[in-house]
């Protein structure tokens, strides 16, 4: 198993958001979790990213055989944890180049790995950046500052390309998205997904499912899982609303 | 000591100076610059000295018609330091251009004082200054751009901008204008923050250790100074001063003529853990 949330509970300032959350994901399979507003769904990206500030007051999260509660989120990533953030951060001064390459190469340091040659960095960028439909040069371009929603989007999934980890979240990545973009964006995800890595989808909509399609649609309400079915249940919960996920 | 530069009509130099004469006085060392029409001074300078000794600079600029100059002064080190310049821009046309970075930590001190008189019209200025400050470090900066009653279509901008790595760093900042024209494109700004944590934890996310993050982020910010620097391999050279400056691995005694009076070795260490 590649992921194994057991009973987590994880406060912010002392406020408790996940409240006993379950979740088993195996390599090969798409997850997506899906629910209204405030109950829990970034909070649990947070947590298996490690981010300072959600502590975990109770439960395990265990990956590739490891409890990584407690480990840096470098660390995390660079065993193959990815985050596709739900609102990309604009770094001025710091070229995506710059940026994927110092990211690519920490990765291989923690391997045990040479820093990957200029030329072999340079075809891999063209190469990833052909995925998502980026045709820029990014050298000079500083990440995601100038971008639009769409292009910090696909340029989330190009990074995710980059770095080919085992287990990805989507943390809301189609908000904001046109029908172009998502296309794009779903295109990249379907292309990286295989039998070794996993992903997990965090949405409101149904209409990312379209083109993702999951194996398993949770549905979270108050910081646990309060239901679990395939992806009619997406269309389910599409058809009569969150608040049906109140009285489950 | 005070010393002249004249540069001819229609000739250009450049300059490259590492600011070592540094005293346990504070015994100023004036530059009168003198920049006929269409004569054109890119002036880079470095700060390095040790952590007793103190700089005092005081650059006197004046312009004549479509002349351009350019200051750019690195302080990477230093006790106690401080830069004044003051440019009359006397002739239409005429460019400057007068930026700063400072890199401090410890309790040392720099203080940048800054006068731009837009005395004629069809002139333009850019400062700006830019400082990431660590332990008790302190500076100051104090911009005046002044725009005379006639002096139409103006271009002035200046900026000040600063990260304080504790809570024990301090910056006093003001830019300030006057303007006395009706016609003029002007601008001014300060700003003060911490590094910005979020996009600490997004490059962490990536893989990019705490440690690297924070210089890559401290880099980025200095870069917006040195990347004014036109020739190419000084830009490098100083690029890499400032690398080796924010991983704590730049010695003060560096390019300094004053080696003997401080034969040990500094240790400039970021702390880490203050973030």
């Amino acid at each position: 198993m590649l992921l194994n949330i057991k009973n987590l509970h994880v406060s912010i300032g002392g406020k408790e958001i996940l409240k006993g959350f379950n979740m088993e994901v195996n390599e090969g399979e798409i997850h997506a979790i899906m629910g209204p507003n405030g109950t829990g769904k970034s909070t649990l990206a947070a947590a298996i990213t490690g981010r300072e500030g959600y502590e975990v007051t109770e439960g395990e999260i265990w990956y590739k055989g490891k409890n990584i509660v407690g480990m840096s989120p470098e660390d995390r990533a660079n065993e193959g944890i990815f985050l596709s953030f739900q609102y990309p951060v604009e770094i001025p001064g710091v070229s995506i180049q710059n940026f994927m390459r110092t990211a690519v190469n920490s990765k291989r340091e923690y391997q045990g790995l040479p820093p990957m040659s200029t030329v072999d960095f340079m075809k891999l960028m063209k190469e990833k950046q052909a995925m998502v439909e980026i045709t820029e040069k990014l050298q000079n371009r500083f990440v995601n500052v100038g971008y639009s929603g769409g292009e910090k989007k696909k340029n989330e999934i190009f990074q995710m390309a980059m770095l080919e980890p085992s287990l990805a979240i989507l943390d809301e990545t189609d908000s904001g998205l046109d029908i172009d973009a998502l296309r794009i964006v779903a295109n990249g995800v379907n292309q990286l997904h295989s039998k070794d890595n996993a992903f997990v989808v965090i949405t409101h909509y149904q209409r990312l499912l379209d083109y993702i399609v999951p194996d398993f649609v949770h549905v979270m309400y108050d910081g646990r899982i309060v239901k679990t079915g395939d992806k009619s249940l997406a269309l389910e919960l599409e058809q009569k609303g969150y608040e049906w996920t109140k009285n489950l | 000591m005070n010393n002249q530069l004249i540069i001819a009509p229609n000739q250009s130099r450049e300059i490259i100076e590492y600011d070592d004469d540094a005293h346990l006085s504070a015994e100023p060392k004036v530059l009168e610059i003198v920049l006929n029409e269409n004569a054109s001074l890119e002036m880079y300078v470095l700060q390095n000295v040790s952590n007793e000794a103190s700089i005092r600079r005081e650059f006197k600029v004046r312009q004549l018609a479509d002349s351009r100059l350019k200051i750019v002064v690195i302080t990477f080190n230093g006790g106690d330091i401080r830069n004044s310049y003051h440019v009359d821009l006397d002739g239409e046309g005429a460019e400057t251009q007068v930026h700063g970075l400072y890199l401090i930590d410890k309790t040392q001190h720099v203080e940048n004082y800054l006068k731009v008189n837009h005395n004629v019209p069809r002139c333009t200025s850019n400062e700006k200054f830019k400082g990431i400050m660590d332990d008790e470090a302190t500076a100051v900066f104090n911009g005046h751009v002044y725009v005379a009653k006639d002096a139409q279509k103006t271009d002035a901008h200046q900026n000040n901008s600063n990260i304080l790595l504790t809570s024990k760093a301090k910056i006093n900042s003001q830019p300030f204008l006057e303007i006395y024209a009706d016609d003029v494109k002007c601008s001014h700004g300060t700003s003060t923050g911490q590094l910005d944590q979020e996009a600490m934890f997004y490059m962490r996310q990536r893989g990019i250790s705490k440690a690297n993050a924070r210089i890559l982020l401290m880099y980025a910010f200095a870069a917006e100074v040195s990347n004014h620097i036109g020739n190419a391999m000084l830009h490098e050279h100083i690029d890499d001063m400032i690398k080796r400056r924010l991983r704590g691995e730049l010695s003060s005694c560096e390019n300094c003529v004053l080696r003997c009076s401080h034969p040990k070795e500094y240790n400039f260490e970021i702390d880490y853990s203050k973030i």
